[in-house]
């Protein structure tokens, strides 16, 4: 069996995914939620997308008959950034954190995302109980999580690659970007931020690239997923970056074990583990 | 899964093609510096945050030659928070002069466009109080 064909009949735990679809609707909600309100623009098209948004988001994070939502959510958030931002005019809405993020919706409708935590779930226990069943496995064809993982570490990649100058690795562009966020042009630098800039700018590049290719080598993960979720975590709290974090902490999920996941929260809960 | 099961060809062809779609545009952009294509990303972020802008410092230039380090904020009745070009530190540089009276020079650096390094424009011996010195 070649290596194409083990990822693509790859199967697990469905939970993964099911997380990542409560999130994502999350923070699209967190990203569009108040700028699609109602009050903000009554034009037909607006409107439509006023009731869209709110209708599909939630039916998405309940997850009934989600074989449906999550292809009406990717839809969904496709229309926002191509339709209304990359050839609506609006520019805000067409920046690389909701490309990201447009990206995926469509990658998580390839997966099973409505076979755990959801009403779906809910309905599949209920109808094994009544007939005296044991619940179906929350189990399922996860290929779809493989392009997620490719969205995160094409996107490690490219931005590494795009750092690669002496402008970035000496410090010099995250001095700039030090001065437009904070500083203003009076800047007089201190004895050893020169160094300071270039050790951070250089470690960023470092640490991308590892991140690029190492996030698939499951060895890696116990050290490189707490050092991805820290770069994120300081982005975050040091320049704007809306939610581009909490986008990528959520990807994150693609390189964790599915089915280690799904034991850790049986056991979280207080289940008996799984017979493997 | 059974040994020798093969993928359904439809998933490998949405497969391939999501994989080729995520790197189109960095392929474009960053390779070929051409425009991508709208519907895909380059990954080029913040490239353009920071990358027109200057950083000054300033000083006074004593009557014994030292140079005494100058609060252009408090100094310019009117200061602007960012000076995003050689001709705006000059500018800037000018005033300082004719409101202090005094012989006020700047280490100055100003980002190059397209995410390059610093340029140095002015140096603290570079005179800018002089009508016609500097640009």
């Amino acid at each position: 069996m070649s290596v194409l064909d083990r990822i693509l009949l790859r199967e697990g735990s469905t939970r993964a995914v099911a997380l990542m679809r409560i999130l994502l609707v999350f923070v699209v909600w967190s990203r569009w939620a108040n700028e699609v309100l109602l009050l903000r623009d009554l034009s037909a098209p607006r409107l439509a997308l006023t009731v869209a948004f709110f209708t599909i988001t939630a039916w998405m994070a309940v997850g009934l008959y989600t074989e449906v939502a999550k292809w009406a959510f990717a839809g969904l958030v496709c229309t926002i950034v191509f339709g209304f931002g990359v050839y609506g005019g609006l520019e805000d809405w067409a920046h690389h954190h909701t490309t990201m993020l447009a990206n995926a919706a469509v990658f998580l409708a390839f997966t099973p995302c409505g076979r755990s935590l959801s009403l779906d779930r809910w309905r599949a226990v209920r109808a094994a109980e009544a007939a005296g069943q044991p619940p179906p496995p929350e189990r399922g064809p996860l290929w779809g999580v493989t392009l997620l993982g490719l969205l995160v570490s094409s996107l490690y990649f490219w931005s590494a690659f795009d750092k690669t100058t002496w402008a970035f690795l000496s410090g010099q562009r995250l001095e700039q970007i030090f001065v437009e966020l904070y500083t203003g042009s009076d800047w007089s630098p201190p004895t050893g931020a020169g160094l300071g800039f270039g050790v951070a700018g250089t470690l960023v590049v470092l640490l991308e690239y590892t991140l690029a290719f190492g996030l698939w080598v499951p060895r890696l993960r116990r050290v490189l997923i707490p050092a991805g979720l820290l770069l994120h975590g300081v982005f975050y709290a040091l320049i704007p970056v809306y939610t581009f974090t909490v986008s990528m902490w959520t990807l994150y999920l693609a390189f964790v074990d599915p089915d280690a996941l799904h034991d850790a929260l049986d056991r979280l809960l207080g289940h008996p583990p799984r017979v493997q | 899964m059974p040994p020798g099961e093969r993928a359904p060809f439809l998933r490998v062809v949405v497969f391939v093609l999501a994989a080729v779609h995520l790197q189109v545009g960095s392929v474009y952009q960053q390779l070929l510096h051409r425009r991508a294509p709208p519907t895909t990303m380059s990954w080029e972020m913040y490239g353009s945050v920071g990358s027109k802008v200057c950083a000054t410092a300033w000083f006074v230039r004593t009557a014994d030659g030292a140079l005494a380090p100058l609060d252009r904020q408090a100094a310019e009745p009117a200061p602007r928070r960012f000076l995003r070009t050689q001709r705006e530190v000059q500018d800037a540089a000018r005033r300082l002069c004719r409101t202090l009276g005094a012989d006020v020079r700047v280490e100055a650096r100003c980002a190059t466009r397209g995410g390059g390094p610093w340029r140095s424009v002015f140096q603290p011996d570079d005179q800018l109080c002089i009508p016609g010195a500097g640009l």
